[in-house]
């Protein structure tokens, strides 16, 4: 399967959630309103300006809000753009 | 899955109490501690999801009714699970009560979350108490919160509990008393939406009260945001709608102006109440996560978290399962002594103790399997398997949330049926729902132990620990979600084609199971299975054996009683033998002339290729009901038919491996075993669950399916696997 190397983002530099390498804090710029799954992860507070961590990469994310750890497929992070904030 | 033997409907005048909360905060644990036994299941018309009813009492001695709805992250439902708890919370489900007042419960360690449907509930006007759960568990993670600051903050009490201790639960009790007594509604609210929209709620509840229908802001809120379509008895709203809408003028879908502002209010409550816990590095659950959701370690530790499982259940439970088969067959012997010969007697020993026996002998294996299942849900691994599976499922255009409905199904297909009410898309639930029924549910454990215990040899195979039996089981228990995968991908393409469905799973922080919780699942569904042999197990026994021993023909007796008196004639230890082998030949004589017997020889042919005698074909025709009836309809037979009643055998393990033909030869050994079983792996022998399909898809012809597609799957693997032993020479 084809993969995308991992981005090297310096701070302040946005890219995709799904790029973020791993153990690396990062702010929430923008993420979609349309869809139901986007008007979810905002409830469980993904909005801009949230500061969110992955901990688990791969097909599969598993991103920490808060307190909270949420899985999500990567197509899906794909659309949420965040900058590096470590 | 409760015993139908337990309290009683609460008077009318008991006040109602919903509990409601995000899932994970460990609200059925809260739920357990503050009513106990007293519980049933909430039924309401339409709504198959099990949720529980129960009963409280205040310190002053009124009685109260709790309701625990299922877990939501918000009042916008996201799936038909939620909007039940929503749907009841706004009282426009039919026929459930009212609700009184709300006890809201958060985990306190992860408030902000909880939070978000705490601000939505705050607009019910309902009196609330919020609960702060698993507080011990914040307060050793370094989060302080200030219960009196975000009491007045909210202008609720709130309280600080420890569920699985029952800490607290007097404090919430006496807050709800205080709050029931009072005649006035809570504080008003400050709404943390923006003015512009929250004037617009107001005219909508304003617009509504002149059509004479009652809205809460609440349901006023959900109106205008959410944009589904409107209940029919809303519709004359229809038009006031659109136009608020456009008054409020938004630059941005109204949807996420609200998830907004929430958060700010949220932010802004926490700030004067709340100390975040220490610099969150990974925690402990996090760790553990590197391992068991790593793509390759994660997967291999689930393989082996299924095995062990499978191998405990059947070693676990075997010392219990002889004990249980000792007292059956001792109650047969006792009243075989006690009862005159005739109809009666054999009605219960042949029909009563030797086939609904047979089938409550394989209690200790279900509560074991109930056991560990919840045991793996309430820790918290549950989650993470739906995870390591998502990709698998996503492949078949299902998702990881299709894997928890199919896991309860190892334990029973219709609560995880029913637990497909989780999943959001339609197709994905009713692609669910369809191949449920093939995964291996514990009443195929019955028929797997029996005819593995009877034909497969006791072999170790790795070490002490996996042997030949367990391993067979594993297979069988196996085999059933194997198949599962192409029917799935199959159903996904052809009547449920369509765009793939979302993925996301909150994933909670591992904890040790609660006894309790674990220990009530266990009771309720020992119960249900007691219930279920006691009923229709009970009443297909009554039908094999009337079939089976009626009509006594009268040629047979007469011509053995020619036979005995022959016999009679000769002397000694000889005669004692001959008389018993006739006695059983006689037996199986008036089996073989029985309405059954002669059903059976006509169905013969059918059942041929699959390796089977004509009793064993009878025996599973019998068993379209339920599927452990095999087991008592083989017992009965069996016993009628003279096989294993005599004290050294008295099992029906025995009895099967001694069955002959009429030639003499066996009946059964490796290969018709694997048939019988591979049969009732893959067939939908269970009428609770054919009934319990038609209820959620609201539609017969989709029971009708998978009875079809399973049935016709069971008789070609079954044939397949016979002929193929066969063909190796087993």
């Amino acid at each position: 399967m084809h993969r995308k190397p991992p981005a090297q983002p310096n701070q302040g530099d946005e890219v995709a959630l799904s790029d973020l390498q791993r153990d690396r804090d990062a702010l929430v710029v923008d993420l979609p309103w349309t869809d139901r799954l986007s008007l979810r992860l905002r409830e469980l507070g993904l909005l801009p300006g949230t500061r969110v961590r992955v901990l688990r990469t791969g097909s599969r994310l598993v991103i920490q809000i808060g307190e909270a750890r949420l899985a999500l497929r990567r197509a899906d992070a794909a659309a949420i753009r965040v900058c590096d904030a470590t | 899955m409760l015993d139908p033997a337990g309290p009683t409907e609460p008077t009318s005048d008991a006040a109602v109490i919903a509990l409601v909360g995000n899932p994970n905060t460990g609200k059925t644990t809260f739920f357990n501690a503050l009513t106990g036994l007293h519980q049933r299941i909430a039924n309401y018309p339409g709504v198959t999801v099990e949720f529980f009813a129960g009963e409280a009492r205040l310190p002053a001695g009124s009685s109260l009714q709790v309701v625990d709805l299922p877990g939501t992250y918000s009042l916008s439902a996201a799936s038909p699970v939620e909007a039940l708890a929503v749907d009841v919370l706004f009282g426009r489900q039919p026929d459930a009560p009212i609700v009184d007042a709300v006890i809201a419960i958060a985990d306190a360690s992860n408030l902000r979350q909880g939070l978000y449907l705490i601000s939505q509930l705050l607009e019910l006007n309902k009196p609330l108490v919020l609960v702060l759960n698993m507080s011990d568990i914040a307060a050793a993670r370094g989060i302080a919160i200030d219960v009196n600051e975000l009491s007045r903050q909210l202008g609720v009490p709130v309280v600080p509990v420890v569920a699985t201790r029952g800490e607290g639960l007097d404090a919430v009790l006496a807050h709800l008393q205080s709050l029931l007594a009072k005649e006035s509604t809570p504080v008003p609210l400050r709404s943390p939406l923006p003015s512009e929209m929250s004037v617009q709620v107001d005219r909508l509840v304003t617009e509504a009260s002149e059509h004479r229908r009652a809205l809460t802001r609440a349901e006023a809120i959900r109106l205008l945001v959410d944009t589904e379509d409107l209940s029919p008895e809303l519709e004359c709203l229809q038009g006031k709608v659109r136009e608020l809408r456009a008054n409020i003028g938004a630059s941005a879908p109204l949807s996420a102006l609200e998830t907004e502002a929430r958060h700010l209010w949220i932010q802004q409550v926490l700030s004067g109440s709340c100390a975040a816990g220490r610099a969150s590095g990974l925690s402990g659950s996090d760790r553990l996560d590197r391992i068991l959701t790593h793509r390759v370690l994660g997967l291999a530790t689930f393989l082996v978290i299924s095995a062990f499982l499978f191998q405990g259940i059947y070693r676990g439970s075997a010392p219990l399962m002889d004990a249980i088969e000792g007292l059956f067959s001792r109650l047969g012997l006792v009243v075989a002594a006690q009862v005159p010969k005739g109809p009666v007697q054999s009605l219960l020993v042949d029909g009563v103790i030797a086939g609904v026996g047979g089938v409550l002998v394989f209690l200790p294996q279900i509560a074991f399997l109930f056991l560990l299942i919840s045991i793996l849900e309430d820790c918290g691994y549950m989650a993470r398997a739906a995870l390591l599976m998502d990709r698998l499922l996503g492949r078949l255009g299902l998702s990881g949330r299709s894997f928890i409905p199919m896991l309860s199904s190892f334990a029973c297909a219709v609560p995880g049926i029913m637990s497909a009410r989780t999943i959001a898309n339609r197709r994905d639930r009713y692609v669910t729902i369809l191949v449920a029924p093939l995964i291996s549910c514990s009443a195929r454990l019955p028929v797997y132990v029996l005819f593995i215990g009877a034909f497969i040899p006791d072999e170790p195979i790795f070490g002490r620990w996996i042997g030949l039996q367990g391993l067979t089981l594993l297979g069988m228990y196996t085999m059933g979600a194997l198949v599962a995968i192409p029917v799935a991908w199959l159903l996904r393409s052809t009547l449920f084609r369509g765009h793939s469905s979302a993925f996301l799973l909150e994933l909670p922080s591992y904890k040790w199971p609660t006894p309790y919780t674990v220990g009530l699942r266990v009771y309720h569904s020992a119960c249900a299975f007691v219930v279920r042999a006691g009923s229709i197990i009970l009443a297909g026994t009554i039908v094999m054996w009337a079939l089976a021993y009626f009509p006594r023909s009268e040629t047979v007796s007469r011509q053995f009683d020619e036979q005995r008196a022959q016999i009679a004639l000769v002397s000694g230890a000889q005669r004692d033998a001959a008389l018993k082998r006739l006695e059983s030949e006689e037996a199986a004589a008036h089996v073989e002339a029985s309405y059954l017997g002669r059903a059976g020889h006509f169905i013969e042919p059918a059942v041929e290729p699959l390796g089977w005698d004509w009793r064993l074909g009878m025996a599973a025709l019998a068993s379209f009901p339920a599927r452990e009836i095999i087991i008592s309809a083989l017992g009965t037979i069996y016993s009628l038919g003279g096989e294993g009643v005599d004290e050294e055998s008295a099992d029906l393990r025995a009895a099967l491996q001694g069955a002959t033909r009429a030639d003499g030869s066996r009946v059964l050994g490796v290969p018709v075993a694997l048939s019988v079983m591979v049969f009732f792996a893959l067939c939908a022998q269970c009428m609770s669950t054919l009934a319990v399909i038609q209820r959620e898809t609201e539609s017969w012809g989709w029971a009708l399916l998978s009875f079809t597609y399973m049935t016709v799957l069971a008789y070609v693997g079954a044939l397949a696997t016979y002929q193929a032993t066969t063909w190796l020479g087993w």
